[in-house]
């Protein structure tokens, strides 16, 4: 069986440039997505679905099992999205919270038992300062937060089976979907950009160059860590000239 | 308006430390329950079924109407020990429905009044699992999730006089966590054997730090996590 890489959100572009990235090391990817991803992208097979049929995406990712052995797996869902701490409603936080939780825990099911004959797997996902909580984002903090803590509880119960499973943590990003989520939540990329030390946006290729490495067979001594790739935004207050 | 001080699931266990604890200090509070108080506990009692959230969302207005809600604990929640392999969709959505939207639901009724006041006080209980929890998936997401909305309201509602912080109790000998680690089990062992202090916590010290927490004069602490673990999270990464 193909020894091969699933990637979970692959619309973004964040998305296309770390299928791009780990094409070019010789990686077969799949990836897994609600909308379309650009037909450019190097990918073995693009699938897509929607993210919130739970039998759907099971039955999805079980045949993808059958077809291909992934020893990777990289979880970029979807964010919860921005707005204030009253803007949204109990049932429809209770939807799309429970929706977002399992999805990676779906994806990570359905990976486990090849990773566990290799003896080997790569989890990584990814996810933003969001977590650390700014204003206009408390769904998206919590989000973030729970990925943060699956990536601990994961690391702790895969460890022994030569699983690493880390979250690469992103800052203020120049692509098109932190844009649009930072001004849900009534802020602006702009706005943050001055309290960067790098005095910089992240690109996406920072991310993917990143995540190249924590997928890498070196990576083989890191697991259950944050890695905040955010030139520095989340060191301080402070990096304001 | 009569000032209220909201706990969720203030029956058994910190809940009922908390509730007993609030009332030694004189705030009058309301505990939200799906079962009976213990006999003797003070304040009000509104029986509800928090997982049911129309339910829930009808009693917290209805308690807003009569007084000002200005504190809330944020303590019901739910567990679903297991492998990451067994834990299902259902799993996560009672998981989120228990551990997360009661406590989306008390914030979003209160804050009016909140906001009118200029003041408020909001506890939420996370846990050390939060941390990590071998074969706790729906748990420990969940319960990262409350620290992360800690953070995202305390960043939010800072400049209104709103504090928002949470307690990561470990071990505490609760219905709640013997039911999962009973006597004899070798995982009770084990756990204690992870705790400096070689002891289960008692609910009344998760409710000290309730108390301090939210005390009027705690007015320049807000996001923070305060973990009442015994030392169980000592030579851990803090997230």
């Amino acid at each position: 069986m193909k020894e091969a890489t699933l990637l979970l959100g692959s619309s973004s572009e964040l998305g296309a440039a770390l299928a791009a990235r780990l094409q070019s090391e010789g990686q077969t990817i799949v990836t897994l997505d609600a909308g379309a991803s650009d037909p450019e992208l190097p990918v073995d097979r693009a699938e897509i679905l929607l993210l919130d049929q739970e039998e759907e995406i099971k039955a999805r990712l079980a045949a993808l099992a059958e077809d291909y052995a992934f020893t990777r797996l990289l979880l970029n869902p979807p964010p919860l999205g921005g707005g204030a701490a009253d803007a949204m409603q109990a049932g429809e936080l209770a939807a799309k919270g429970a929706a977002c939780l399992h999805l990676p825990l779906a994806c990570l099911q359905a990976v486990l038992p090849a990773m566990r004959k290799a003896a080997f797997g790569r989890i990584l996902t990814f996810t933003s300062f969001l977590g650390l909580g700014e204003p206009g984002f408390s769904y998206e903090s919590a989000r973030v937060s729970s990925l943060h803590s699956a990536a601990r509880t994961w690391s702790l119960e895969l460890g022994g089976l030569g699983i690493t499973v880390n979250a690469l943590s992103a800052g203020v990003v120049d692509s098109r979907e932190s844009r649009d989520l930072l001004a849900q939540g009534g802020t602006s990329a702009e706005e943050l950009l001055r309290l960067v030390p790098l005095r910089r946006y992240g690109r996406v290729e920072d991310l993917a160059e990143a995540a190249s490495f924590l997928l890498s067979e070196r990576a083989s001594y890191i697991t259950g860590q944050v890695i905040h790739v955010c030139g520095g935004l989340t060191v301080g207050r402070f990096g304001q000239g | 308006m009569e000032e209220i001080a909201v706990v969720t699931g203030g029956s058994h266990g910190i809940g009922r430390a908390i509730v007993a604890r609030l009332a030694k200090e004189g705030y009058l509070t309301a505990n939200l329950d799906i079962s009976n108080p213990p006999e003797g506990q003070n304040g009000v009692f509104r029986k509800t079924n928090l997982s049911d959230h129309e339910e829930t969302e009808s009693v917290l207005r209805e308690l807003a109407a009569d007084y000002r809600i200005t504190r809330i604990v944020n303590n019901v929640g739910t567990i679903q020990p297991g492998a990451i392999e067994t834990a299902s969709f259902a799993e996560v959505s009672t998981a989120v429905g228990l551990n997360w939207i009661p406590a989306v639901q008390a914030l979003q009724v209160a804050l009016p009044g909140m906001r009118q006041a200029g003041f408020g006080r909001i506890v939420n209980i996370s846990s050390r699992s939060a941390l990590g929890r071998p074969e706790r998936s729906a748990y420990s997401m969940t319960k990262g999730g409350v620290i992360g909305l800690t953070r995202g309201w305390a960043s939010e509602l800072a400049e209104a006089g709103i504090t928002v912080n949470a307690i990561g109790p470990g071990p505490i000998e609760t219905e709640m966590f013997i039911g999962t680690h009973p006597p004899g089990d070798p995982k009770r062992g084990k756990v204690l054997s992870l705790v400096p202090m070689r002891r289960m916590g008692q609910p009344e010290e998760v409710a000290q730090a309730a108390a301090f927490f939210l005390d009027s004069r705690s007015g320049y602490i807000t996001g923070q996590v305060m973990f009442v673990c015994g030392g169980m999270s000592l030579g851990l990464q803090l997230p």
